[in-house]
């Protein structure tokens, strides 16, 4: 799973890295960081909390594509 | 266009409603609680117009407000308040300059403010906190804007700038001038706000010429403020011009200044007349985080205005050029379609994507700093001081010009506290 920060949208509000200190961090410019290269699944939910709380919505979560694509099915039925 | 059709924008944008016709956040009879206003306006009259001051729009919802952040060539930030600042004809920098210059400012100026900078900070705002809680914890009451809200982040100020602290008492007098003039008294408030700035700006002019006697600037890490913005490189072209570097100073030290005054002082006043929240706190110091967020929503004192520079149709109500824009941030900050109950103070708000310290590029380049002192003002107060209240007999005073905020906070405590 990857947290990825949209650099062109992020103006250095912070609060990634308030909130969540172990998973993100300032860059030289004071804008925010992904430290982990590869998130894990359990940090998934503060990694969604983290992004819903961004003002700019510069931040994704990237779930792995079989996550996505299961859940899309799901999806889909319960539109039945 | 028919008779019905301007029937209907005149009253969409409030032409019926004479609270909005004579709106200004100045209003006296605001200060007690504009949020009925805000609410008729943001749900009936999102784009609202006031007659005040030669006409200005309002926006209310939080959308159109990031809208505005965010398109910075449509909303141009060349006058940020209403009416105007007072005295200075120059553009206040980076506050009123637009991109692409506006851009070439941010980045001389971000690297003085990132967090990893300011940790230096942390070690002087405790102590600045405490030394301040000494001066009036064996009175068993204080004046808090004075003596604490005020009085810190002008301390502070003077740490970043490394000036000597023994120089506060003459710089608080100014900067309590600057920002409140004479209420009342319009002409007399500029003639004050005026002197003061002359005051202030003489000061920054003699230490700039101090250090350039003394040679070239100090480069590095290492180098301090003044040194940094003396060697400093508008976009790798030239450097900062005296005049600048000046104004840059003059916008650092009031940008911080009652704003962080204003939510210190309502957030106190709040926790004063409101102990159950206090008590909260005080039982659960890991929501201090959440809960100065919280606070900065619904406190948020800044009033940031914008001025066309084309024609725009918001919601199907059409402004023009050059026509001024009011964001009313605090309205939008209250915005039902983005924060959930979102007239109920929550201590424990998520998500809480408030716009106290705007957002885009002018995002407020001190909201670090802004929330070092925040957290630490507020912890150390209530280590010290937990039970604490409004003292019986006397008033509380606010004010709005473009900043909001409370002039005077009487408070009682038991002497020595703890």
């Amino acid at each position: 799973m990857q947290v990825v920060i949209d650099r062109a949208r992020c103006q250095g509000h912070g609060l990634c890295f308030l909130f969540a200190p172990d998973l993100f961090g300032p860059d030289e410019e004071g804008h925010g960081r992904v430290l982990l290269g590869d998130v894990r699944r359990e940090q998934r939910q503060q990694c969604l909390r983290v992004a819903e709380n961004c003002p700019e919505r510069a931040i994704r979560v990237i779930d792995d594509v079989v996550v996505e694509q299961r859940e899309r099915k799901r999806d889909v039925r319960h539109d039945d | 266009m028919s008779d019905t059709t301007t029937d209907q924008i005149g009253v969409y944008v409030g032409e019926d409603d004479p609270e909005i016709v004579n709106f200004h956040y100045s209003n006296p009879e605001l200060q007690q609680d504009p949020t009925p206003l805000y609410e008729r306006m943001r749900e009936r009259c999102p784009v609202a117009k006031s007659e005040r001051y030669g006409g200005f729009w309002i926006l209310s919802k939080y959308e159109d407000l990031q809208n505005a952040y965010h398109q910075p060539t449509v909303y141009s930030s060349r006058s940020v308040s209403i009416p105007s600042y007072f005295g200075n004809d120059r553009q206040a920098i980076p506050v009123e300059i637009d991109p692409p210059d506006h851009t070439k400012y941010r980045q001389i100026l971000t690297p003085l403010f990132t967090p990893q900078r300011l940790k230096a900070m942390d070690e002087p705002i405790r102590t600045h906190t405490n030394l301040l809680i000494d001066s009036f914890i064996d009175r068993g009451e204080c004046e808090y804007i004075s003596e604490f809200a005020t009085a810190l982040p002008t301390r502070i100020f003077l740490e970043l700038m490394e000036w000597p602290i023994a120089d506060a008492p003459m710089f608080l007098e100014w900067t309590v001038k600057l920002m409140r003039g004479v209420p009342g008294d319009e002409a007399a408030t500029l003639r004050m706000q005026e002197e003061a700035a002359l005051q202030l700006f003489t000061y920054f002019a003699g230490a700039l010429d101090d250090r350039d006697e003394l040679g070239p600037p100090e480069t590095g890490p290492d180098a301090d403020f003044i040194d940094y913005l003396r060697g400093a490189s508008f976009a790798g072209e030239r450097p900062l011009t005296q005049f600048e570097i000046l104004d840059i100073i003059f916008i650092f030290l009031l940008a911080g200044l009652d704003t962080t005054q204003a939510i210190l002082g309502y957030s106190t006043e709040f926790l004063a007349t409101n102990p159950d929240y206090r008590q909260d706190l005080l039982e659960h110091p890991d929501v201090l985080e959440t809960a100065t967020e919280e606070l900065l929503r619904w406190f948020a004192p800044v009033f940031p205005a914008r001025v066309l520079t084309q024609d725009v149709t918001v919601r199907g109500v059409p402004m023009q050029a050059d026509d001024r824009v009011l964001l009313l941030m605090s309205a939008a900050n209250r915005d039902p379609d983005e924060f959930e109950d979102a007239d109920v103070i929550d201590f424990r708000r998520h998500p809480n994507r408030h716009l106290a310290f705007g957002a885009g590029a002018h995002r407020c380049l001190g909201s670090h700093l802004a929330r070092t002192m925040l957290h630490t003002a507020f912890t150390e107060w209530h280590r010290r001081i937990p039970d604490y209240r409004v003292k019986p007999g006397t008033e509380t005073v606010r004010h709005a010009c473009s900043i909001r905020g409370v002039d005077e906070l009487h408070l009682e405590f038991a002497a020595g506290a703890g």
